[in-house]
């Protein structure tokens, strides 16, 4: 287990990072999200022992990391960045030994890795000659070769396509089944809410919230309802009682509630006639929540 | 994690072995000689391709005896004989050059489109003509004749408590081996400490300073690519002495060879140990102050920035070694300058060659170089660990003297 306690961070006058503290369990991932600046890559870059903490304890299973797990610590960087002049097997095999893995076992997970993660191109091909896409790849490559249990992903979906996220979260998901500890983190609140056991948001240094996913959502009630009710238009659900807002989305309307007991009067009366083809009740989402907070600590 | 500096070290190695610039490094200091050697011999080629066209107006004997070595003074003694009409055609530049020689005086006119008359040589061969004449005149035997060109012969020497040695020799060794060990400390450093530069600034500015920091420490990154870059220092060593040595072997007997070999014999194994040794470890201190400085570099356009005051240190012992040729090297200032580190390389083999310091004196030098050594790969791997991760839009030397103040000098250990 990854213990992160009372952690503090400044720069001359900048509080980076006040007073966090969470822990991961095997098999867990953890999100960590926040706007730029808000310390992220600074938790990182001190668990990873690129700067020293003002106070605090990183610990694993109960103990300092040593030199010795910390090469074991899988980690994609936000700033990606890869020897251009080099292929991609010239680099993948230094990166692997340096992690301590033997030659042919790295050629071999090489190349089930760029199956894996769809790689278009040759091992051999140069870096320079890869797309932004397939690059960004062959960093995630270099973070997992060699089988750590501790991975750290710096932002791994910026930059990429739906399809190519979507690699990245299947791959995500695998190795969390695999026992890995993973704290990744992302501004896509999608991918976060999808792949997350536990976040952290962080403003400003400052934790703003902090638990399981779904038990963060439901703390702020459930006061989104999407409802499609023939008869009911836009004005007709603005008058009822309780409600703050209406959109309409798609075939039916999205209404924001005061309170989510708003909800069971709003159900009585498009039900009144019987069948209706959806009603969903359902917390904020995690976007409309970092939001919230973000404006909220303004 | 030991097993990590090896690495790095190989890689850093490879990773410039195979790129074609490196080749070009060990052909580089021998294009100005070679440009040199070719631009000698056109030159030569085509001055040697025409001979002078000459009248000579002198006693017969003289005359023919121009004549007959004419080949060898790179003349063409035309049949003119009257000095008027010689001196006529002159003026016409029908010919290059009258000579008139009379009384044991000689005079020799050009005119300005005159191909070149080699002066020395025959001012060479008309004295000798002019003293065998002498000679024959005064009954002299060939003995006695040989006997008056001899040059008076003088040969000084230094009187050392435990030894004497060839001075001239010495001396010789001593001015070729301040300017050349000053020149080659000084074009190693400007050429490595780029090396070294590129390499960590190139990292630095791709961005994969965090990934391979992830998976090695800054230590086996930092001593990894100083060894890596020593490494190619001595490949490039070892092909120039395996180099000289075939050359050597196989011109054993060569002219040029027998010149130079009494001027090397001066110089003891010990002599050449110091030498080495010394120059080892200064190299070795100023890689180590590129590493430093490249560590503060944000892109490959700060190269240059960074590296110049690394240039301008090792310009000192340099600027120093040529004075203290000069000043013969008893000078109070230079000796003591002989004991500091990245200085001592350019200045004490020459005080070692000329007995100016003692193999203790010497032996203290190089002590001193690996502690500075020592110290400054200490000193390098806190700035290093401090600077690798850090980007700043300050001035690079703004930033080094930043990095060296107690106050944020605070950096993990």
């Amino acid at each position: 287990m990854i213990t992160v306690s009372h952690l503090n961070k400044t720069f001359g006058d900048h509080q980076a990072v006040d007073d966090l503290s969470f822990s991961i369990e095997k098999g867990e991932v953890l999100g960590l999200i926040g706007q730029n600046g808000a310390g992220k890559t600074t938790t990182f870059r001190m668990i990873l022992d690129f700067i020293a903490a003002d106070s605090g304890a990183i610990t694993w299973d109960g103990q300092p990391i040593s030199e010795a797990q910390r090469s074991q610590i899988g980690f994609l960087p936000e700033e990606r960045g890869l020897y251009q002049k080099e292929s991609i097997e010239e680099q993948v095999l230094y990166l692997a030994a340096l992690h301590g893995m033997d030659k042919q076992a790295a050629k071999e997970a090489l190349n089930d890795w760029m199956n894996k993660l769809q790689v278009v191109g040759q091992a051999s091909d140069l870096v320079q000659t890869l797309s932004k896409g397939n690059a960004q790849k062959v960093q995630m490559i270099l973070a997992l070769i060699f089988k750590p249990t501790f991975i750290i992903l710096d932002e791994p979906f910026s930059g990429l396509d739906p399809v190519n996220a979507g690699i990245f979260m299947d791959t995500i998901k695998e190795l969390k089944k695999q026992g890995a500890m993973i704290i990744f983190s992302s501004h896509n609140m999608d991918n976060v809410t999808e792949i997350s056991d536990h976040l952290v948001m962080l403003k400003k240094g400052r934790t703003v919230l902090q638990g399981e996913v779904q038990a963060i959502r439901e703390s702020f009630g459930r006061t989104r309802l999407y409802v499609e009710a023939p008869n009911y238009s836009a004005a007709d659900y603005a008058g009822m009682k309780g409600v703050e807002r209406v959109e309409q989305q798609g075939a039916g309307f999205r209404l924001y509630l005061q309170d989510e007991e708003a909800g069971h009067a709003i159900f009585d009366e498009v039900t009144k006639d019987g069948y209706i083809p959806a009603f969903s009740q359902q917390p904020p989402t995690l976007a409309e929540i970092f939001k919230t907070e973000v404006m909220a600590h303004e | 994690m030991n097993k990590q500096i090896p690495l790095v070290a190989k890689h850093t190695y490879l990773s410039r072995i195979k790129k074609k610039s490196f080749w070009w490094l060990l052909v580089a200091p021998f294009a100005p000689v070679l440009v040199g050697l070719v631009v000698g011999l056109a030159v030569s080629y085509f001055s040697s391709d025409k001979t002078a066209n000459i009248a000579v107006i002198a006693p017969a004997e003289t005359r023919q005896a121009i004549k007959q070595e004419q080949k060898d003074l790179k003349l063409q003694v035309n049949d003119q004989v009257d000095e008027k009409a010689a001196k006529k055609s002159l003026e016409k530049e029908d010919i290059d050059a009258v000579l008139i020689v009379k009384n044991d005086q000689g005079t020799l006119l050009t005119q300005p489109k005159s191909e070149e008359v080699d002066t020395s040589k025959l001012k060479s061969f008309l004295s000798s003509l002019a003293l065998s004449e002498k000679a024959a005149k005064y009954k002299l035997t060939q003995a006695e004749v040989a006997d008056l060109k001899s040059p008076f012969q003088l040969t000084s020497k230094v009187q050392d408590k435990n030894q004497s040695k060839d001075s001239e020799a010495a001396d010789t060794v001593k001015q070729m081996l301040t300017m050349a060990i000053g020149v080659l400390v000084f074009i190693i450093v400007s050429i490595y400490a780029s090396i070294i530069g590129n390499e960590i600034a190139n990292e630095k500015s791709s961005r994969i300073m965090e990934t391979l920091l992830a998976a090695s420490s800054a230590k086996a990154q930092y001593y990894g690519k100083i060894i890596g870059v020593a490494a190619l220092l001595l490949t490039q060593i070892s092909i120039y002495v395996i180099a000289g040595g075939a050359a050597a072997l196989l011109s054993a007997n060569a002219s040029w060879a027998k010149v130079v070999a009494p001027y090397l014999s001066a110089l003891t194994p010990g002599f050449w140990f110091f030498t080495l040794a010394l120059i080892i470890v200064a190299t070795a201190s100023y890689l180590v102050i590129a590493a430093i400085a490249a560590s503060l570099v944000n892109d490959q356009s700060q190269i240059a920035q960074a590296m110049t005051p690394v240039s301008m240190l090792s310009l000192i012992p340099y600027v120093v070694a040529l004075s203290s040729s000069a000043t013969s090297g008893s000078n109070t200032f230079v000796k003591v300058l002989s004991y500091i580190p990245l200085m001592g390389q350019s200045i004490m083999p020459s005080q070692l060659a000329n007995h100016y310091a003692s193999w203790w004196q010497a032996s203290l030098s190089l002590i001193l170089a690996i502690a500075g050594l020592i110290f400054l790969l200490h000193f390098g791997l806190r700035l290093y660990k401090k600077n690798v991760l850090s980007y700043s839009d300050e001035n690079i030397t703004k930033q080094l003297i930043a990095s060296i103040t107690p106050k944020r000098f605070r950096t993990k250990k």
